[in-house]
């Protein structure tokens, strides 16, 4: 009787996930890191809609905004004031406009049937703003040092967008959850590109200098709680005038994450390990959180970004499933919610 | 805030008019919650003094820190409640809420309506809370909203067909009753709008929160 009925449940069952298309399914690895991503937009939407860049002026929104001009190619420079200029103009209208673009973002990569609309509208606001609002991320300037977010936060977010996309590549199994959408060889090789970049970044233009760790560190700490800016200060003596052996070093670390992808998963998950513990002193040290305890924050910057970057690369304790079990887990905890 | 008071006063109703299944305890935490942010941005629709509000949501953080803890004792920290729907991130959330609240009065709300923009900084925030604590509590707020609005499909129709002939509820293989409420013989009022109403709750006091810190 009892399998007759069991039976005749999972026939309706069964009928029920044709008409409906798939069942609901607890968040996986690659989703719990779209939904770690779709906070990260809604946090900058609400930062956004901070007083401050209601402002009009030098002092305000607009003013930020055209102060990437200078340093960057002509062409690069005219787009950046002309944006600044529109920003200046319609204070308000605009800033009101990039807020709800970023919270309805991050409220469309969480709500599932929008996902992937808001994940590729995700990729062409983030390049809009690397341009019209960081400027290129200051890499074209010389300040593009990974420390203070070079070569742009922003830019995490649309290359997060790409590894996460919802799709699978055929073939062999996948070792981590950022190689199910592009496939292996071309996610290792943006890892590669991804860290061997930030190795160059920091080597190159005003981060090695003498004073340039130090100059990043004192540049973030104005208006930061006292715990935090004892950090800092402590931070500053440490890098004082060490400026080439801070950027050497985190160069060669940048390296070895570099090619911790290609190495076996013991060894990969050691760098791996290393990536999110020099994203993390980044963000804490380099980049105050973002500024965000400062009250002056567009974004978390560049440090969260990178270590969900990292995390999408975990090497994963298993072996390589079928497409659609997703059932691979990155070392996020996903909180299942219920009715609230 | 306006719409989530006046749904949850609706809600209450409603529920308890039909005698279908509603969190009435979370449905009244709204309600208190919107009635006071609203107060908040609009002065003159201030009804309570900010005492007796920090009264308020001090105990409805503590009502349901101690719903946690029996939570936690009757299923651990991993387990699911007899309908497999709630975790213990159902009543921790809405005690992180009630901190939520707390934490705006005890700060100073900085924000009043004003014309133009819709709101402006009447002056610096005047409690002397941290703002590493306030950044953890928005950061909580916000990642609740989006895990909420990531499950709330769980609750579509089509979701709620497959729970009722014992697909589970969805995602945790548990063949439990879901918001079908088999177990109890009544069903939920209306779980998504429930979700929405906190999804609301979470983003706006994040954004309240972000403008003391």
């Amino acid at each position: 009787m009892s399998g007759a009925t069991s039976l005749a449940q999972a026939t309706v069952a069964g009928r029920a996930e044709a008409v409906s298309g798939t069942r609901w399914r607890a968040p996986d690895g690659r989703r719990t890191l779209q939904l770690a991503l779709a906070v990260v937009w809604l946090l900058d939407g609400v930062l956004q809609l901070q007083p401050f860049f209601f402002v009009p002026g030098a002092k305000g929104f607009s003013g930020m905004l055209g102060g990437m001009a200078a340093g960057n190619p002509g062409f690069v420079a005219r787009s950046i004031t002309w944006n600044a200029s529109v920003v200046d103009h319609h204070a308000v209208a605009t800033n009101t406009a990039f807020a709800f673009i970023q919270i309805f973002l991050g409220l469309g990569i969480a709500w599932r049937p929008s996902a992937r609309a808001a994940l590729g509208a995700s990729v062409i606001w983030s390049v809009s703003v690397w341009w019209f609002g960081e400027g290129l991320g200051g890499v074209l300037q010389g300040h593009g040092n990974p420390i203070a977010g070079g070569p742009g936060a922003v830019l995490f977010y649309a290359l997060l967008a790409v590894l996460l996309w919802p799709s699978e590549r055929s073939g062999a199994g996948r070792p981590f959850v950022a190689a199910r959408a592009v496939g292996t060889p071309v996610a290792k090789a943006i890892w590669a590109v991804v860290w061997s970049g930030l190795a160059l970044l920091s080597l190159v233009g005003s981060g090695r200098s003498p004073q340039g760790a130090r100059a990043v560190i004192a540049g973030v700490d104005e208006g930061e709680p006292r715990w935090l800016a004892g950090i800092d200060r402590h931070a500053e003596s440490m890098v004082a005038h060490r400026g080439l052996a801070v950027a050497v070093v985190l160069a060669v670390i940048c390296v070895t994450v570099a090619l911790g992808v290609f190495l076996p998963a013991p060894a990969g998950r050691v760098t791996i390990g290393l990536a999110i513990v020099t994203a993390a002193v980044i963000w804490v040290v380099g980049q105050n959180f973002g500024m965000i305890l400062a009250g002056s924050a567009t974004d978390p910057n560049s440090g969260p970004l990178l270590i969900l970057l990292a995390l999408a690369y975990w090497p994963r304790r298993r072996r390589p499933v079928s497409d659609d079990s997703g059932s691979d887990r990155a070392p996020v905890v996903a909180t299942v919610g219920g009715v609230v | 805030m306006v719409t989530v008071s006046v749904y949850s006063i609706g809600r209450l109703a409603v529920s308890r008019r039909w005698g279908r299944r509603n969190h009435a305890d979370v449905t009244v935490s709204h309600l208190l919650m919107g009635v006071a942010m609203v107060g908040m941005l609009v002065p003159r629709w201030k009804v309570f003094p900010d005492g007796l509000w920090e009264v308020i949501f001090g105990i409805d953080a503590v009502y349901f820190l101690v719903l946690s803890i029996r939570f936690v004792g009757r299923y651990g920290f991993e387990g699911t409640d007899d309908d497999h729907v709630h975790h213990i991130s159902h009543p921790l959330v809405h005690m992180v809420t009630g901190c939520a609240m707390l934490d705006m009065y005890w700060l100073g709300m900085p924000i009043t309506a004003a014309s133009g923009i819709g709101m402006s900084m009447s002056g610096p925030p005047t409690g002397s809370g941290d703002p590493g604590l306030t950044l953890f509590i928005i950061v909580v707020l916000i990642a609740s909203a989006v895990w909420q609005l990531d499950s709330i499909s769980r609750f579509s129709p089509r979701q709620l067909a497959l729970s009722a002939v014992g697909a589970g509820p969805a995602g945790n293989g548990s063949g439990g009753s879901g918001t079908s409420g088999a177990g109890s013989g009544q069903r939920w009022l209306a779980p998504r709008l429930e979700l929405a109403c906190h999804i609301a709750m979470c983003v706006t006091m994040g954004y309240m929160l972000v403008l003391m810190v």
